[in-house]
């Protein structure tokens, strides 16, 4: 089993590689093919068997029939003839046959003139009659030329009717052989008998050789197969070919076929193989032949196969164009479909335009309903995703207000432990104007300005705060005032700066620079919030800008991964946030943003 | 004595061989069966006459071959042939065709040929078409006469029958006297004849001879020649349906009896013309045409004697074969004239064919 799976496979493979089977067309046409054809050839060959059989048979029994013919026109001559001699007792002839041999010649006067016309009128019945005559055993025959005498010692046929008794009244044939007049005749005779059944004579019959040439010339069997007939001693009595006649057999059909007359026989000769039917015409013991050229049969044969191959050849061609017109047929729409579905996995918006009744038809169709449901989905998702980033957002909007608003509220506080009233209203104006520019309106996108304000009231609250162990510094281009940016995304780096950078330090003169530019080549625009604070270790560095890039990684570095995120959800992450030491100490932390115009 | 016996022991050994030569001679065809020639090689020629015969150990054949057989004026001389040939030792055969067929006379002739039979008397249907085959028989060997009707300019060696000029010129003859009897030989008279072929020689002798021997006699106007083909039926209905046509016709002349050797009933306007002054001449006194004659269908008859031409011809032809000589070319057998003087006596003396 797993031989045959093996060896099947192996085939299959290798049809596959000789035909280069990788198409589906290619695949249907050549199975199109191949289950056509075998079947057509199977036939084709046992067709050729069976026709052959069938055409050597046909050969044999029309032989056989044509042999009977012969054989049926033979005994109806003959039996033509007995009934004539059956006139051999007529009282004209017994009395010519008494009165000759008595040797009255004046008393037969009558009798003669009478058998003259009698015989001459017989004769003229049939035309092939050569003569019709009555032979005494006295040697004198008179006939339908006139009185003659016969050599009885030399006549076959009055020696064998002589030789019968008398109760044997058949008739009697002698083979072909010159009349009195030198023509070749075969003759049929019956004895005549007198009162006490003593032989006085026969009536005899001449019959030219030309019967036998009408009888069986016209006869012919395939194109080259012919009727010959033969003798008892197998002498050939009639042959188309008339220089044959009078051979021996054994000269056309060579000695050792004589030893099998009694039966039908096939025998191989120098002009191809001859189909040789025999049968015995009784009352002559004449043989009747047929002979049939098989070569005839194979040329036949070669015909039939010629016009098989011709029709299977045809039928091949046709077949192979049905199949590729098929495989069209079927192929085109699944070609149209693939080139549809290669075109949708780069553009879901296209459609698969195929209308046929089929399973194509269905597979398109639901294709088509299956893009549309990715769109629906995908859409779907796209809507969610915004929702969800919103969500995010303010969410992160959310994390920042209480974060904030504690620290302010401790300044508060403290500011008002130490009555310093100006300095609160101050803060608590900064710090309105802060929430102002926080909230915006539930807008996500503000201007630069209202972020560098934003930003500014930051560090005033955080510098009422901290004292005056750091300073701080806004430069931004003007030209970027009135662009956009998400909102609070340098408070919390500000934050980081002063907390982790200028508010470390031992000594006072801590300053925290924030710049705003714009990158012309790639019209970027960057934040840079940069102190000269503490610093932070390199490793330290590395790990937050690692956080940064991999976003999402958690609640680590949360001031700085919230903006980063941010800018990101809102920009893409190319845009985002990074750190890098200051020169001198310090840390810069570098904003790029996209340049997104602002209304008006 | 030794070269006695060298000599006879070499005698002895040629003797032996002969004989071993001589057996094989003997039984060569016996051994091979299909080397024989005779019928096979004739028969691959069709009608051809080469081939052999079986040798000569019978005796003398001699064949008559008259015009038919279906014309009862030979049957006399077959007759006396038979029996001369019986006297002879001879075996004769009487052969020809049935009716008048020159083509099919020449046939049998050669078929005779190829017999080797050892005479030939023929009588002469056509002499343009037998000429040939008298002399081919000739050539081979054969002896061959003309009886009855000659076949001038061939090799025959006699002929044996009537003078058929003198015959004719004897119709002629009576046809005269019996027109003057009547008064009406200075009249112009329309004659019709009746003959057997065409081209048979004997008849057209006998018409010559009738001919010069009414010329400047009579002023004959000849206005019909009827054939029959020595055919009797034929005869009488050629001239029955001619005299119903043309019965203004004065004479009738017959070179040869057939309309009268069959039943004269069938020819009523015949008689009628007869009984109306129609005058005949005819040939041939066989007893049919004797009894015609004396109800009126011919006022005169010129008679040849068959009998006497089968007996000469056969003891002649016999003779010639047997090395004797013929004692003249032209054989003849005479004429029996006969007119209302002796009817009766002839009748008397003849009897009938009685053949049907």
């Amino acid at each position: 089993m797993k031989l045959s799976k093996t060896v099947f496979t192996g085939f299959q493979n290798r049809l596959v590689n000789t035909f280069k089977l990788r198409s589906l067309r290619s695949k249907f046409m050549l199975s199109f093919v191949f289950l056509s054809t075998i079947p057509l050839v199977i036939l084709a060959i046992f067709s050729y068997g069976v026709y052959h059989d069938i055409l050597q048979q046909n050969i044999q029994s029309y032989t056989s029939e044509v042999i009977d013919r012969v054989d049926r026109n033979l005994e109806i001559y003959l039996s033509d003839l007995e009934r004539i001699l059956e006139l051999r007792n007529d009282y004209y002839n017994l009395q010519f046959i008494k009165l000759s041999l008595a040797g009255d010649v004046e008393g037969n006067r009558k009798f003669i003139f009478r058998l003259w016309e009698n015989l001459n009128n017989i004769r003229n019945f049939k035309t092939e009659l050569r003569d019709v005559s009555i032979t005494t055993i006295g040697g004198v025959t008179v006939g339908c030329y006139g009185v003659t005498h016969t050599d009885l010692a030399q006549n076959v046929l009055f020696q064998t009717l002589a030789n019968r008794t008398a109760k044997d009244d058949s008739i009697a044939i002698w083979g072909p052989h010159p009349d009195w007049l030198g023509g070749p005749v075969f003759s049929v005779g019956k004895a005549i008998h007198g009162d006490y059944d003593n032989f006085l004579g026969m009536m005899s019959i001449d019959v030219d050789v030309e019967l036998l040439e009408r009888i069986c010339g016209n006869i012919r069997l395939g194109k080259t197969g012919y009727i010959m007939l033969l003798d008892e001693e197998n002498r050939i009595i009639y042959h188309p070919n008339r220089e044959l006649i009078g051979k021996g057999i054994g000269a056309l059909l060579g000695e050792a076929s004589l030893a099998d007359w009694q039966q039908d026989f096939t025998t191989k000769r120098r002009l191809g193989n001859q189909i040789v039917r025999v049968k015995t015409f009784a009352p002559a013991n004449w043989k009747i032949i047929g002979l049939s050229n098989r070569f005839e049969l194979a040329t036949e044969m070669q015909k039939i196969t010629g016009l098989s191959l011709t029709i299977i050849l045809s039928t091949i061609l046709v077949l192979t164009l049905m199949a590729v017109y098929f495989a069209h047929l079927l192929t085109n729409p699944l070609k149209e479909l693939q080139q549809s579905m290669r075109h949708a996995s780069e553009d879901l918006n296209t459609n698969v335009e195929i209308h046929t009744m089929d399973e194509i038809g269905e597979l398109s169709e639901t294709f088509n309903q299956m893009l549309a449901r990715i769109r629906q989905l995908m859409k779907q998702s796209l809507q969610e995703q915004e929702k969800l980033r919103r969500a995010e957002m303010k969410a992160l909007q959310e994390q920042i207000k209480p974060h904030f608003i504690y620290n302010t509220l401790d300044l508060i506080i403290g500011l008002l432990e130490t009555n310093k009233n100006e300095d609160v209203i101050n803060t608590v104006e900064a710090l309105g104007a802060f929430f102002r520019t926080s909230l915006s309106q539930g807008q996500e996108l503000i201007t630069i300005r209202e972020e560098a304000e934003h930003v500014r009231n930051y560090l005033y609250i955080q510098r009422r705060r901290h004292g005056d162990k750091y300073d701080y510094a806004i430069e931004i281009e003007e030209r970027l005032l009135n662009k956009k940016t998400i909102k609070l995304i340098l408070q919390p780096l500000v934050e980081n700066a002063i907390y982790h950078g200028v508010r470390e330090l031992e000594t006072p003169g801590g300053l925290i620079l924030i710049k705003g530019f714009l990158l012309e080549p790639a019209n970027t625009i960057c934040f840079q919030v940069i102190d000269n604070g503490a610093g932070m270790e390199p490793a330290k560095m590395e790990e937050i800008n690692r956080c940064l890039r991999e976003s999402g990684t958690g609640q680590r570095y949360f001031g700085l991964s919230n903006v980063n995120e941010r800018i990101r959800l809102a920009f893409g992450p190319e845009y985002g946030l990074a750190l890098s030491p200051t020169p001198g100490g310090g840390v810069t932390a570098t904003i790029k943003l996209p340049v997104v115009e602002g209304k008006g | 004595m030794e070269l006695g016996v060298i000599v006879s022991l070499k005698v002895a050994r040629l003797f032996c061989l002969a004989f071993l030569f001589l057996c094989l001679v003997l039984n060569l065809p016996l051994f091979s069966p299909d080397l024989r020639p005779g019928f096979w090689m004739a028969a691959a020629g069709s009608t051809s006459v080469s081939g052999s015969f079986p040798p000569k150990t019978r005796p003398l054949v001699i064949a008559i071959v008259p015009k038919s057989l279906d014309n009862p004026v030979f049957v006399d001389s077959m007759e006396t042939a038979m029996s001369t040939a019986k006297e002879l030792g001879v075996k004769l055969e009487w052969v020809a065709p049935f009716k008048v067929d020159p083509d099919l006379q020449v046939k049998i002739i050669e078929g005779l040929i190829w017999r080797k039979v050892d005479g030939i008397a023929i009588s002469t249907s056509d002499p343009e078409k037998i000429r040939k085959v008298i002399d081919k028989a000739v050539e081979a060997g054969i002896k061959v006469a003309t009886i009855d009707a000659d076949c001038p300019e061939s090799q025959r060696l006699f002929y044996c029958g009537t003078d058929n000029y003198k015959a004719g010129w004897a119709c002629g003859e009576a046809m005269v006297k019996i027109v003057t009897e009547r008064g009406l030989a200075d009249k112009r008279l329309k004659t019709a004849i009746l003959t057997g072929g065409i081209e048979a020689h004997n008849l057209n002798e006998r018409i010559r001879g009738f001919k010069e021997a009414v010329a400047g006699k009579l002023d004959l106007e000849y206005v019909a020649l009827l054939a029959c083909d020595d055919d009797t039926t034929t005869g009488a209905k050629v001239v029955e349906a001619y005299i119903k046509e043309h019965p203004e016709t004065d004479l009738f002349y017959f070179s040869g009896g057939w309309a009268f050797f069959g039943p004269t009933e069938s020819m009523p306007l015949y008689q009628e013309w007869c009984n109306n002054g129609g005058i005949a001449v005819s040939m041939d006194t066989f007893y049919s045409v004797l009894q015609a004659a004396k109800k009126g269908f011919a006022q005169a008859l010129v008679g040849q004697d068959f009998r006497k031409m089968g007996e000469l011809t056969v003891k002649y032809l016999v003779d010639a074969i047997n090395g004797l000589p013929v004692p003249m070319e032209y054989i003849d057998t005479g004429l029996e004239l006969a007119d209302e003087s002796n009817f009766d006596l002839l009748l008397s003396q003849k009897k009938p064919w009685e053949m049907k």
